[in-house]
């Protein structure tokens, strides 16, 4: 393979790598923990584990980011995170599925692969603000429209197979997951200046805060700095 | 609190002019919503029932270059920029360039992988439809494509995978397939459509007295690495010209990704037209195959891997200029001045040198 190709992909590889790097490790990982589950998600990706003839899961692309969103689920701190979380995931789904649905049949204008992010991203800061949230919504919700999928092929009568998650490292559920926690925290860093003004961002930057804490004031009792990255 | 309603005001509408209005803008149909672009003067340049938008460029057969500069309803107007030279002198007197990797030919093993993502894409004449859910007319067309490169001994991996509903996530549940095909790391992937352009004439053409569908190659302009392909489908378009003049009808570049960016020699093929007969698709299919051929395995190969090197390098370019710029725009959204960027910087490269 010429250099020039090697090089375009391994720098592709390396910035994916470490934007994945940097917005896993906001996720209740550590660095080091965080570089052991993109290795496992990379291996993960060339397994994938049969479900019915139709249907399969691959590992690094469906099972280890769908456990990564329930655990960050899971450890959600009051009722009140958990139900916006899940109202953000569902409505994620619904409106992947009705976006899709909408273009059935016909081209389409724009590649629906970061929009799917988009939608989680803009969902979830609306429900709560919370980068760990639109991790959990980009990555649930695309699995939703997965899952309706599936149906449609095990009980609809529609053609086709589902290899749920087979993109491995690079599939949909991962990448939707990924740009939905960027574009909550631009949008937070962006209201974050609107607001704050230079004093203030200067001032968080120091706890690595990335949401304002006009927001967290705002909404009293909701654990808002505890969304944020682990002391390392 | 202005600028937090201003913000939110924002979201709301760009929020709502995902969901609403882009059905309105990307509807169309196979028989009555494709484009058609016309130039300045009126002329036809090119019609397509993919989208068509603001900056899209084609590349027709005579190698004039047009861009769109206006977008109206299904109708689009193009400039003329140019007349491109596909296989620039430059890139066949650098060939020699340790730099380019053509000094150290690769041995190929000769694979080729393809895929349909629009797996319901059939012929009218021959199927009575346009779209058969599940069994389209174009595996059919795929397997010719396959046959007629295993006759070159060329190994194909040929997906049967399908992809149905033909809706927006087709090219999400198609990226599951091209990612499986990757893994047996062909030299190409080529993912297998026909058009909904319902003229024939548009897409068919003479070739030894016979009638053959033309086709079309698509490159998408939202690959990060699209250079690499647009590399690639120039030097196709160069070979299947010098074997079989009209054959290609163009190398459109539209919006989107179609799963270009999982590999540098990943093209959208469009066999003819749903009203062609699938036989003279087909029979385009065949007489492809022997460009693809000469490209990846003959007298041309070297050329095609200092082309395809030099597109990929300045994808690299690209891409670390992108990221560089996105970061240090967010880092100064995030601090508030340059000094502040500065700052920081210094502090996360000495904090992660430290660590």
């Amino acid at each position: 393979m010429p250099l020039g190709v090697i090089l375009l992909i391994v720098a592709s590889i390396l910035i994916y790598l470490g934007f994945a790097q940097r917005i896993l490790d906001r996720m209740y990982l550590t660095d080091k923990q965080a570089i052991l589950f993109l290795l496992l998600m990379i291996v993960g990706s060339f397994i994938d584990i049969p479900i019915t003839t139709a249907v399969s899961l691959n590992i690094g692309g469906a099972v280890l980011p769908v456990i990564l969103a329930f655990y960050v689920l899971f450890r959600a701190d009051s009722t009140q995170e958990w139900v916006r979380t899940v109202f953000s995931v569902l409505v994620t789904g619904g409106v992947i599925y009705a976006l899709n649905q909408s273009f059935q049949g016909v081209e389409i204008f724009f590649d629906p692969f970061y929009i799917y992010g988009i939608i989680a991203g803009i969902t979830a800061y609306l429900t709560s603000r919370s980068r760990r949230n639109a991790f959990i919504s980009g990555t649930l919700g695309f699995l939703i429209y997965d899952l309706i999928n599936v149906g449609r092929i095990t009980f609809g009568g529609q053609p086709g197979e589902a290899f749920i998650g087979g993109a491995g490292a690079l599939d949909t559920i991962v990448v939707s997951g990924l740009v939905a926690v960027l574009l909550a925290e631009l949008i937070g860093e962006t209201n974050e200046r609107l607001q704050s003004g230079t004093d203030t961002a200067q001032a968080n930057r120091d706890d690595d805060m990335e949401y304002a804490d006009l927001e967290a004031v705002e909404l009293e009792g909701e654990d808002i700095e505890g969304d944020d990255k682990d002391e390392e | 609190m202005k600028s937090k309603q201003c913000l939110k005001i924002f979201i709301f509408s760009l929020t709502l002019l995902i969901l609403l209005c882009s059905p309105a803008e990307a509807e169309h149909g196979v028989d009555d919503g494709y484009f058609t672009v016309v130039d300045r003067d009126g002329y036809l340049v090119y019609q397509t029932a993919m989208q068509v938008s603001e900056g899209d460029w084609y590349i027709n057969q005579d190698n004039e270059k047009y861009v769109v500069v206006e977008v109206d309803g299904k109708e689009a107007v193009a400039e003329y920029e140019k007349t491109i030279d596909l296989l620039p002198e430059e890139i066949e007197d650098e060939v020699a360039s340790p730099f380019l990797g053509a000094q150290e030919i690769d041995e190929p093993e000769e694979r080729i992988a393809t895929y349909c993502t629009h797996s319901a894409e059939s012929y009218v004449p021959d199927s009575g439809t346009h779209s058969k859910p599940g069994e389209g007319d174009i595996y059919e067309v795929q397997d010719v494509f396959a046959d007629s490169l295993e006759n070159k001994g060329i190994e194909v991996k040929a997906s049967a995978a399908r992809h149905d509903p033909h809706d927006g996530g087709a090219y999400d549940r198609s990226r599951r397939t091209a990612m499986e095909l990757i893994e047996t790391q062909p030299d190409a992937l080529f993912d297998l459509h026909r058009d909904g352009v319902p003229d024939e004439e548009v897409y068919t053409t003479q070739i030894d007295g016979e009638t053959v569908a033309k086709v079309r190659l698509v490159v998408g302009r939202e690959n990060p690495g699209m250079e690499a392909n647009d590399a690639f489908a120039r030097q196709l378009k160069a070979a299947v010209d010098e074997q079989h003049p009209d054959l290609i009808k163009g190398i459109m570049f539209a919006k989107g990704k179609y799963n270009q960016d999982l590999h540098p020699r990943a093209l959208l093929l469009e066999f003819g037209t749903h009203v062609v007969p699938q036989a003279q698709a087909e029979t385009g299919a065949v007489l492809f195959a022997d460009g693809v051929e000469e490209v990846l395995y003959g007298e041309a190969q070297a050329a095609t891997q200092a082309e395809q090197s030099s597109g990929a390098l300045r994808s690299t370019l690209i891409i670390l200029a992108v990221v560089g710029g996105g970061l240090l725009a967010y880092l100064f959204i995030n601090e508030g001045s340059w000094e502040g960027v500065v700052a920081r910087i210094k502090r996360f490269f000495g904090e992660e040198f430290l660590n």
